[in-house]
């Protein structure tokens, strides 16, 4: 069975979904791609899609648990590159994906990642300075 | 005109169902938006076939009418059949915790929507998409 690369870049991970995939492989992708985020402890995780020429409902569902999931362990998710082909039809076939962060491309994922990581360096670091004053 | 049949029995022919879909509205010149319609339509419909009634049959066609021309798919099985079509057109209603959005969403799809079934006796939905 194809296996699909998971890409560890600095604290990111990028996950390029292919076409053709069998169901079983898409939930063993979920798996893999929550088990690297875990275990290389990394900040942000970009899921590409911009190589899918269509996205059902079942391949719709396991993207957004995913995004989902990546949030529970800590991480943050972003979901890029989809046409508006796909867009056009999954809004029709009633399928949305509220709560899930998207953007154009990889890169524009790498930098709203980017802003996060800072803010929440920004974060850490008042709370540092406040518990020094105790 | 009878352009491709697929046999669904594994979970690899729901694959290679949307790889005909693919392939035979490019070839027909269905615009990009059409395609990923139909693609998708026969994902799902396929799908249900693998899932609820574990083998059949995706007979695909193009049909003629007046000037137009058009897919036209039909999705046959000998399944279980379903019990109440009024609820399976519904949306959010699934009996496997699915999402239900496969019939109804599919029927929104296509120009075309037509479900007959039959308790243990089988299921058929055919589609169509003018061009
Ligand atoms: N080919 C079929 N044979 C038997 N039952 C079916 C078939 N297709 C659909 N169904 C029934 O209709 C319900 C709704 O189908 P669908 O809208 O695709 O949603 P889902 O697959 O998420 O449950 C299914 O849960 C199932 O009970
Ligand atoms: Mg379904």
């Amino acid at each position: 069975m194809k296996k699909v690369p998971i890409l560890v870049i600095r604290n990111t991970l990028i996950i390029c979904i292919q076409n053709d995939l069998t169901d079983t492989a898409i939930l063993e992708l979920q798996n893999d791609i929550l088990d690297k985020t875990y275990k290389t402890r990394v900040n942000g995780v970009i899921i590409d899609i911009s190589s899918l020429d269509m996205i059902d409902v079942f391949l719709g569902k396991v993207i957004s648990d995913t995004t989902k999931m990546v949030r529970l362990l800590g991480a943050q998710a972003i979901l890029v590159g989809m046409k508006p082909n796909i867009a056009i039809t999954l809004i029709e076939l009633g399928f949305e994906m509220p709560n899930v962060k998207t953007a154009i491309d990889v890169d524009n994922g790498l930098k709203i990642l980017n802003k996060y990581e800072k803010y929440n360096a920004t974060k850490v670091l008042e709370v540092t300075e406040l518990s020094g004053e105790d | 005109m009878i352009l491709g049949v697929v046999e669904i029995f594994h979970e690899k022919d729901i694959v290679i169902a949307r790889q005909t879909a693919r392939e035979l509205t490019k070839d027909m010149g269905f615009g990009l938006v059409d395609q990923t319609r139909i693609v998708t339509a026969v994902s799902e419909l396929s799908r249900n076939i693998f899932k609820y009634a574990k083998s059949g049959r995706v007979i695909f066609e193009s049909v003629e009418s007046g000037k137009s021309r058009g897919i036209s798919i039909s999705f046959i099985d000998k399944g279980p059949g379903i019990e109440s079509i009024e609820n399976a057109m519904k949306e959010g209603f699934s009996t496997d915790k699915g999402m239900g959005l496969g019939l109804p969403g599919v029927k929104k799809l296509m120009d075309y929507f037509k479900i007959s079934s039959e308790l243990e006796k089988g299921t058929t939905v055919v589609i169509i998409k003018w061009k």
